[in-house]
């Protein structure tokens, strides 16, 4: 394992997923000479050339486009948007081509793209810059969603989407670019799209969560909950939302008999209250207590650092519920 | 089209009723808003109105009948209306929108009229505001079970009614089977399923064979029963006794008869009036202990035991610290005339924080009595006695009246407690005190 930043393991990804193959090739605002707004794309436009790091006019919905058309004549195109907040503007080529053209197509056409960038809150952007919108993305049938939570299930989920035969909407929060992990030495060490990493084993309750959430808010939590309660949290860091590891999420709900799901985008039909409708489907009988969801509050993000620290999930919601399903006191 | 009359839940904590009298009959025309039936619920006799204009077509409880809530007690209509398959439903909460013409089922023989177990009453009833106000969760009648304790239960072969909830609201949860199991409480199930189920459930189950006559169990000895037995095995309780100089109440008390004979004020105003006024003082007497939480109440609502010829009943005067003793009296003399005719409502009887019990006209010096859950403590009152008193160095002849406070200790401690009756005790032997 060697040290890095979340930043320098997508870098590192990119970079040598371009050099494993001549089809790769990396678009969007900025990412040629500027090195991209996050800086992710560092170095690469001197390293392959303008043919294959290509910046882009501010218009999600035309690159978006384009790439996906060059997807589906056989290129692995990486398309950068600026935050997901504007890659709504690219919804429908997303939605209505990305996903659909292997079904349109009997199967003739592959879309092997890769769409990805920073989503979720950032500090004090206000709340267009701040959204978590996965749930649009995992709603649709057709592509795939991926979310890492440390460098190095960045490093290995970036590649594995790249050489991915489907759409992967793959998204980065924005607060991790900086956080540093150890990061796999293999480049072959990929991490598989659909499988969840128990992060943090435990026998009293599952928490399952992703991105960010997971270092910032489950496993402090189940620290706290270790320490002071004696409750042994199970933390299940899905990474993958479509498709979603459901076997080890009920495996380990059927276990522990509880669940808390702590999710950072908005409560109202979002990718927890699919994945606790499944739960409450799928292990009813091995329930002890309600499902528990924490969630942003349902409100467009405050600006103010005060006001948006207590309308994002904190460990102290979590180590509560966690309470709460234990009928702890 | 005909509508299936089924029998609400008049009171929170009612899960059957009694049909004590149809104030209709078949055949006539009822109005929305008129009155059905009067019915006995755990806690008083109360009216349950007509929903819908229409005819009654069928009175299907009969008077005395005891019917779960929720069962079928009559069917409104137009006049000749079929009604066949309706009745053929049997006691079932039939859905409102019954048969347009009955389905054309072949009349299965009638089920037994009255459902063994009271499934979940979804009756329409009661504002949120009178549940809330009992406070201790109340399911209507349903036993509250996580999933995984239900699958527990049954794989040992545990009868759920017999499993305390130590979850909210009292639902069973998964350490609740696991001490069940632990207790021994495994038992073989299907044999056991007709013996005589959960002692505190069963109404007029297999009686033992012991000698003498068997009374009829009222709805009120039921709930007396259920109450208080759940009060001496969950609250751990302790007593606190003082001795109050009753002169200067005895005092008070007759200039005010004098001014005001027509109020009638007695001792036991005046001590009403005194426990809401240092409850206000003692934010944790106005606690309770709910389902494993604390909430404490804002307003001195005391309860104030009434007897009555079939039992106990506790109706509540609200805001007792901020009434004169006039308004007392007159309030509380309404009340148990209410209380011996049955018609104290669900609001009369909710929203204590602590119970009153006076047996001083019987000259009891002095007793415990069992807390009213989910209140924190009860007051009980002996007579006033004629005791040698020390006063200002001098042995005299004096009044004393004798309280006995019982607390719960998981909300009230003994000091708490205590305090809360040197205040009692001050108000009572300076009455100007109250006006602090």
């Amino acid at each position: 394992m060697v040290e890095m930043s979340f930043r320098e393991a997508l870098n590192k990804a990119l970079a040598e997923e371009m050099e494993r193959d001549s089809q790769v090739f990396l678009m969007g605002e900025e990412v040629g000479q500027y090195h991209g707004a996050y800086k992710v794309s560092q170095g690469l436009l001197e390293r392959f050339g303008d043919l294959r790091v290509v910046d882009a006019p501010i218009t999600e919905a035309g690159f978006v486009g384009l790439g996906i058309g060059a997807a589906h004549v056989g290129m692995r195109p990486v398309i950068e948007v600026m935050t997901f907040n504007f890659a709504i503007l690219a919804l429908d080529q997303i939605v209505n081509n990305a996903a659909k053209l292997r079904s349109m197509s009997g199967g003739q056409f592959e879309v092997p793209i890769v769409i990805r960038g920073p989503a979720g809150a950032g500090g004090a952007l206000a709340c267009q810059h701040s959204q978590s919108l996965e749930q649009q993305y995992v709603h649709i049938p057709g592509i795939k969603v991926v979310m890492p939570s440390t460098p190095d299930t960045a490093y290995r989920l970036l590649k594995s989407a790249i050489r991915d035969p489907d759409p992967v909407i793959f998204i980065e929060s924005e607060k991790l670019y900086n956080m540093r992990g150890p990061v796999t030495e293999d480049p072959e060490n990929l991490w598989p799209i659909g499988k969840a990493d128990v992060t943090r084993p435990g026998s009293d309750v599952t928490i399952v969560t992703w991105s960010r959430m997971l270092t910032a808010v489950a496993l402090p939590a189940a620290e706290t909950l270790a320490s002071e309660d004696g409750i042994d949290c199970e933390v299940i860091d899905a990474l993958s939302l479509s498709p979603l590891d459901l076997h080890t999420i009920l495996e380990s709900v059927k276990k522990t008999n509880r669940c808390v799901i702590v999710e950072e985008g908005w409560p109202k039909v979002s990718v927890g209250s699919w994945i606790a409708a499944e739960i409450g489907l799928k292990a009813f009988d091995h329930l002890d207590a309600p499902i528990e969801r924490i969630n942003q509050k349902d409100v467009p993000l405050p600006y103010a650092f005060n006001l948006e620290e207590i309308a994002l999930p904190r460990p102290a919601d979590v180590v509560e519920a966690v309470r709460r399903v234990c009928y702890a006191k | 089209m005909a509508t299936v009359v089924t029998l609400l839940q008049l009171s929170p904590t009612m899960s059957q009723g009694t049909l004590v009298k149809w104030q209709v009959k078949e055949g006539a025309k009822v109005s929305s808003g008129d009155i059905l039936a009067e019915i006995e619920t755990d806690k008083a006799v109360m009216e349950q109105e007509s929903f819908e204009d229409g005819t009654v077509l069928k009175l299907v409880a009969k008077e005395g009948q005891a019917v779960p809530v929720g069962s079928m007690i009559a069917v409104l209509g137009e006049p000749g209306e079929d009604i066949s398959g309706l009745l053929a439903g049997g006691g079932a909460p039939a859905p409102k929108a019954a048969a347009e013409p009955a389905p054309a089922k072949p009349a299965a023989p009638a089920p037994a009229p009255a459902k063994p177990e009271p499934a979940a009453p979804k009756a329409e009833p009661l504002p949120p505001v009178v549940v809330a106000a009992t406070g201790a969760g109340d399911s209507g009648g349903r036993i509250l079970v996580s999933p995984l304790a239900r699958k527990m239960a049954a794989e040992h072969g545990i009868d759920l009614a017999q499993v305390a909830g130590s979850g909210p609201n009292g639902r069973i949860v998964k350490r609740d089977i696991e001490t069940a199991v632990a207790s021994g409480g495994t038992a073989p199930r299907p044999e056991l399923a007709a013996a005589p189920a959960a002692p505190a459930r069963a109404a007029a189950s297999a009686a033992p064979a012991v000698g003498g006559e068997e009374i009829p169990l009222s709805g009120m000895r039921k709930t007396i029963a259920r109450r208080l037995v759940e009060s001496r095995q969950q609250i751990p309780s302790f007593s606190l006794s003082v001795d109050v100089d009753a002169q200067p109440v005895l005092d008070a008390v007759a200039r005010m008869r004098e001014r005001f004979p027509e109020a009638k004020v007695t001792v036991t105003h005046f001590l009403i009036k005194a426990m809401a006024s240092a409850l206000m003082n003692h934010p944790w007497l106005r606690t309770q202990w709910v389902d494993g939480r604390l909430v404490r109440k804002h307003a001195a609502h005391v309860s104030v035991a009434v007897a009555i010829d079939e039992g106990l009943l506790t109706p509540v005067i609200r805001n007792a610290n901020a009434k004169g003793l006039q308004a007392i009296a007159a309030e509380l003399r309404e009340l148990a005339a209410r209380a011996r005719d049955r018609k104290l409502t669900e609001e009369d009887l909710t929203g204590g924080v602590q119970t009153i019990s006076n047996l001083g006209m019987f000259g009891i010096q002095n007793f415990d009595a069992i807390i009213n859950p989910p209140e924190a403590s009860i007051l009980a009152v002996g007579a006033v006695i004629d005791k040698p008193v020390v006063r200002n160095g001098n042995l005299v002849a004096g009044k004393i009246i004798t309280l006995t406070l019982s607390c719960d200790h998981r909300v009230v401690d003994g000091a708490v407690g205590a305090s809360y009756l040197k205040d009692l005790k001050a108000a009572l032997e300076d009455p100007l005190l109250m006006l602090a």
